[in-house]
């Protein structure tokens, strides 16, 4: 249950250490409920900070229920039969860096096809930025595995970050998705230091 | 059979089957499909490095 506590935990610091590192830069930031609203055209019945907050808690329901189903699927190959083999071969230091390729490379098509998660970016620059952002995120669902000794935990990381990601982007206002969160630089920064975070936490004790 | 077949069956058929998906999700929509059914190919799609697993499982003789 605690790693269950912390992985659920994890995709919520990544977005506050992102909003929070864009406040100290000074990006615009906006309630991103009042976003979604006026990009869909759809109406909130309670005020927006009302909504955002039920918004964050159904993210936190679906991370834990719908969304780990899904992400399990993955972490059972990538967390699972692909970490434990590879760290026999190459150790666990390079396994996740490893994996974190592997996975954004998996997520290719769908980022030149369809311009999945950089819709200005349908070709390597999307790629190679959505590899870097899945090393980090591999590394910290490494951790949570090594630590957990189970694939629930990563599945629950993923799963909510899944869910989080609409919140995360419509909250950083950028012109290019490059620069703004869950995967672009703001993103790599703002995983970066939870890595650096989850680390010292988990590993370092 | 050796860490090193398993790690390649797993990847090559997760790449496989994930790749497939998308190129027929791209053939049978003009690379524009709706969100829905986006939604309901990535669904499906998770689960292929998971079916990837069930592969090399079963070649390498220690099925789940």
């Amino acid at each position: 249950m605690k790693y269950i506590g912390i992985a659920l935990t994890i995709p919520y610091l990544i977005y506050l250490i992102g909003v929070s590192v864009a406040k100290a830069v000074d990006m615009p930031i906006v309630n991103p409920i009042v976003m979604i609203s006026a990009v869909t055209g759809s109406k909130y019945i309670v005020n927006p900070q009302v909504t955002l907050i039920i918004t964050l808690a159904s993210t936190a329901f679906a991370g834990l229920t719908i969304n780990t189903l899904f992400a399990l699927g993955e972490e059972i190959g990538w967390r699972g039969l692909l970490q434990d083999e590879l760290c026999s071969l190459i150790g666990f230091k390079v396994t996740p860096l490893v994996i974190g390729i592997l996975w954004a490379l998996w997520h290719a098509p769908l980022i030149i096809m369809y311009g999945y998660n950089y819709p200005h970016h349908r070709d390597a620059v999307g790629v190679v930025m959505f590899i870097i952002i899945c090393s980090i995120w591999s590394c910290i669902l490494s951790i949570l595995k090594v630590r957990s000794e189970s694939m629930i935990p990563p599945a629950v990381t993923h799963g909510t970050l899944n869910a989080i990601g609409g919140l995360m982007l419509y909250t950083i206002i950028v012109r290019d998705e490059i620069w703004g969160l869950p995967v672009g630089i703001l993103g790599v920064v703002a995983s970066t230091i939870t890595l650096i975070i989850i680390y010292i936490i988990m590993l370092k004790r | 059979m050796s860490s090193v077949l398993k790690v390649a069956t797993c990847v090559v058929v997760a790449f496989s089957l994930a790749y497939m998906l998308d190129y027929i999700l791209y053939l049978i929509t003009a690379g524009k499909p709706p969100i829905l059914m986006f939604q309901i190919s990535c669904a499906i799609r998770m689960w292929t490095p998971f079916i990837g697993v069930i592969i090399a499982s079963f070649i390498s003789g220690n099925v789940l």
